[in-house]
């Protein structure tokens, strides 16, 4: 119990820090969920520390995700008549983003030739870690992996997201978040809040609707993709 | 004295916002366990709390307290799951260039795919 009230204050304190850091010197690299990430895991390599120890002593802070998610419905409903109008075109940019996933990742399991199990674990991975999971374990993933390539594509677009729409001067903020929350989950969706709360609004409801697609859409649709 | 009121008002807050959200996603986990829902417990959450805010039975008021700043530090709550990777180090070492071209490339896609669309569909916005 000490040693686990321990952690989880040693983690916010370190969230915190690497927050202040990156306001400091705001370079996508510096992201605190990364730094956060990449300072712990070394910690426990070199410590040579059980992953289950870590995790059962910070499941507090781990527990809040699935509150995180409810949470969401908050930001949603404050945005809705807005929302509202776009229900339908949302809708279709969550097929296309989530097919698009769906069929990349096959196809590159193809042209590295990996086994079954592996090209089932990344069959998901443009949404939020619970549908994931659940997704690649029906098709018979490892959902380990599902799990941590989820959170790595969702750092990607959280770290390089913004930049790269900007870049293809996808400017306009709505869209922003249509994009970030399709593609790249939680994690995008925390980028879009940091950045505005419209573009964070539209990014929770294009997440919440992807995860909806994708607990149904994938499964038949990456069956019939690996039979091709 | 007014400062201490105010910050355990403050506390109160967010103590009743915090329970409607643990309200929803344990009655959600417990609908997804007995009808066998084959969807994940924190969206049907979700979905319920939306309900209970478009029928008025809650007012969006009650939830700010919590929501905003549980909304605000999201990104905290994904690193003990993230840090799990040190748990497939082996894996990593085997099939990097493949994991590596999937974390490139499927975000990527998806971003400027989706970007373009969603731009298109809200031009006369």
């Amino acid at each position: 119990m000490t040693s686990s009230a321990l952690v989880v204050i040693l983690i916010c304190a370190l969230f915190y820090l690497f927050r202040r850091v990156y306001r400091a010197y705001p370079i996508s690299l510096l992201n605190p969920l990364l730094m956060c990430i990449v300072t712990i895991s070394t910690a426990l390599l070199v410590l040579d520390i059980e992953y289950q120890v870590f995790f059962f002593a910070a499941q507090p802070i781990h527990f809040f995700l699935e509150v995180a998610v409810v949470a969401l419905a908050y930001p949603l409903y404050m945005q809705f008549h807005d929302i509202k109008r776009y229900f339908v075109h949302i809708l279709l940019c969550s097929f296309i983003g989530v097919s698009s996933a769906t069929v990349i990742a096959l196809l590159l399991c193809k042209l590295f030739s990996v086994d079954e199990q592996l090209s089932a674990s990344l069959a998901a991975l443009s949404v939020t870690t619970p549908i994931t999971i659940i997704v690649s374990e029906s098709l018979g993933g490892v959902s380990a992996i599902a799990a941590i390539m989820v959170i790595l594509v969702g750092v990607f677009g959280g770290i390089f997201g913004l930049s790269l729409l900007d870049k293809l001067h996808i400017k306009h903020p709505k869209a922003q978040g249509i994009a970030l929350g399709v593609a790249c989950h939680a994690i995008g969706t925390a980028s879009a809040f940091e950045h505005h709360p419209i573009t964070g609004a539209y990014a929770s409801a294009a997440m919440t609707i992807s995860a909806i697609t994708t607990a149904i859409w994938v499964p038949p649709f990456y069956t019939w993709l690996a039979m091709l | 004295m007014n400062d201490w009121v105010a910050s355990l008002r403050q506390l109160i807050k967010f103590i009743i916002a915090l329970g409607i959200l643990l309200m929803c996603l344990y009655s959600a986990k417990l609908m997804t366990l007995w009808w066998q829902i084959p969807l994940p417990s924190p969206l049907v959450a979700m979905l319920i709390l939306l309900l209970l805010l478009a029928s008025k039975i809650i007012e969006p008021s009650w939830l700010a307290p919590a929501c905003a700043p549980i909304l605000k530090y999201m990104a905290l709550f994904f690193i003990p799951a993230g840090v799990g990777i040190v748990q497939y180090t082996s894996l990593l070492a085997l099939y990097w260039p493949l994991l590596v071209c999937t974390l490139i490339l499927v975000p990527v896609a998806g971003l400027s795919l989706v970007g373009f669309v969603a731009k298109k569909g809200l031009k006369n916005d």
